[in-house]
């Protein structure tokens, strides 16, 4: 099992990235999520869904995604993965973490997320969902 | 704690908190402006300019308002289960705005939403709920101008961030037609 | 015999207040410190000034309306004004009621214990070092207590002695009585 996290900002910049057990494409993560912003892109207008799932591959890893109503985006790049549930319900925490970051006073919209509690929160949902 | 609230609790306060900090705002603005310059000796509020008033409020409502579109919808969404509406086009953001956002900030919805399909937008809230129980004892005309000093910036500030969230650049103006209903006025460049 | 100050404080919030979503004050409050914190160029002592004094302006203004709420006389000691902020005077505006602790043995001086503060709900402060050694990011609420004391009469010290967001265990206010002024003790007074 493993899993990269991007959070991408409105104009594609990266907020915040997360990996675990990625070693073998550890550098190519960012490249191959950003690939995938395009076809999440294309999906979110003919939707009124925020989750993604499976949108593309990778060799063998799959990428999902999440979209909040403000436009940003959650993905993910991952192996192995519990179950699609555990995938939306990660997904449905993250989104509860992000909205409480961004209403931090200090924190500015499309600004990266350097928040240690904000960190520490995200892997120990990763252990909660997928036991990374 | 950092990230432990609980943003789906229903939590109430007291309106005139809200109240008593806009007015602060209003007037602290003009000091805040002229600190910059180092001079903080200036305690005349008097000599505050209606512009640098505008300024300090409508950039608070301002802030408020780029984070309003996750955060509302995120809560609705928690609460009763409903979708995301489609902001594709700059109407429906209007009526998220006239509903939703009225809603959830000050109590009720928008009365009246017009437009002239070239961008202007036109809301009317005829009972303006931050306005509503103000009555000056210096009389109607102090009650207008109050009005105007302390409470028509903030919203202002709310609706152009919230717009400018969703990539919509505007410029956005109150004024008060028949108190205590309140026009806005939204020239949107799309 | 003491009042039953709880019962009044919930009554007062519950049936003589209007109410309005919390988040959304706790949005505007943060927007204006972090706005504050820019135009002072994060001088957080002097942001701690500023808000101090909007605090002072905001509680002159808000004890009228606690008076008119509560129809409070005058109370027979500090012990008495203790449980009165506490119970009914946070309750009725912040709808939170912060314990009352460590009282000193003559009896002018204890700390308050916010378990809520709905001021600095999810507010992470910055991360420059500085912010959690010298920023008291709620600092209007000494600035109030001040002012609304001052105009029953009590000249009071107040200041944060603790707080969660700078990595505290708890968040708390100290209050010392210097003196009752003395210019309109009613007649009668022993």
């Amino acid at each position: 099992m493993s899993l990269y996290l991007a959070l991408i900002g409105t104009r594609d910049n990266p907020l915040y990235e997360m990996e675990i057990k990625m070693d073998p494409i550890r550098d190519f993560c960012p490249f191959i999520v950003h690939s995938a912003l395009d076809i999440i892109e294309d999906l979110q207008w003919k939707t009124n869904q925020l989750y993604f799932k499976n949108i593309d591959n990778y060799d063998n890893y799959s990428i999902s995604g999440y979209v909040t109503p403000g436009n940003i985006k959650f993905m993910i790049l991952y192996q192995n993965l519990r179950s699609d549930e555990a995938i939306r319900q990660f997904f449905g925490e993250l989104n509860d973490l992000y909205v409480k970051t961004l209403l931090s006073p200090f924190y500015t919209i499309n600004e990266a997320i350097r928040s240690k509690a904000f960190d520490q929160k995200v892997r120990m949902l990763s252990r909660k969902y997928f036991n990374l | 704690m950092p990230l432990e609230y609980d943003l789906l609790a229903d939590n109430t306060i007291n309106k005139s908190c809200l109240e008593y900090l806009l007015i602060e705002t209003a007037s602290i603005s003009h000091e805040a402006t002229v600190q910059v310059c180092d001079n903080e000796n200036v305690r005349d509020h008097e000599q505050a300019t209606a512009s640098a008033e505008g300024n300090l409020t409508e950039e608070i409502g301002y802030n408020i308002g780029l984070k309003l579109v996750d955060y509302l919808l995120y809560l609705q969404k928690g609460k009763n289960g409903t979708g995301t509406p489609k902001f594709d086009q700059v109407v429906n953001i209007m009526k998220f705005v006239c509903k939703n956002v009225w809603e959830s900030l000050f109590g009720r919805q928008i009365d009246n939403l017009r437009t002239n399909h070239r961008g202007t937008y036109v809301l009317v809230d005829r009972s303006f709920t931050m306005i509503s129980r103000l009555d000056s004892p210096l009389g109607v005309q102090d009650t207008l101008n109050q009005t105007r000093k302390h409470y028509l910036w903030y919203p202002c500030g709310i609706i152009r961030g919230l717009l400018e969230s969703l990539d919509i650049d505007s410029t956005v103006q109150a004024e008060v037609t028949e108190f205590p209903s309140v026009s806005f006025h939204i020239q949107t460049s799309k | 015999m003491s009042k039953p100050y709880k019962l009044i404080g919930e009554d007062v919030y519950k049936n003589r207040t209007e109410k309005i979503n919390s988040e959304l004050f706790t949005l505007t409050y943060g927007s204006v410190v972090a706005q504050l914190c820019r135009d002072y160029n994060n001088d957080y002592k002097k942001v701690n000034e500023q808000l101090e004094s909007m605090g002072y302006n905001i509680g002159i203004r808000l004890i009228e309306e606690f008076l008119a709420k509560t129809n409070f006389g005058r109370c027979i000691n500090f012990k008495e004004t203790a449980e009165i902020i506490s119970k009914v005077g946070f309750k009725m505006f912040l709808n939170t009621t912060p314990t009352v602790d460590n009282f000193s043995a003559d009896g002018k001086q204890f700390n308050l214990i916010l378990e809520d503060n709905p001021l600095a709900e999810f507010v992470e402060l910055p991360d420059d070092n500085k912010a959690v050694k010298e920023l008291w990011y709620s600092n209007v609420l000494v600035g109030v207590l001040k002012g609304a004391l001052q105009m029953v009469q009590l000249d009071v010290d107040v200041s944060f002695v603790k707080d969660i967001l700078r990595g505290d265990p708890s968040t708390e206010i100290k209050l010392r009585l210097n003196k009752i002024l003395k210019d309109e003790i009613p007649a009668g007074e022993d």
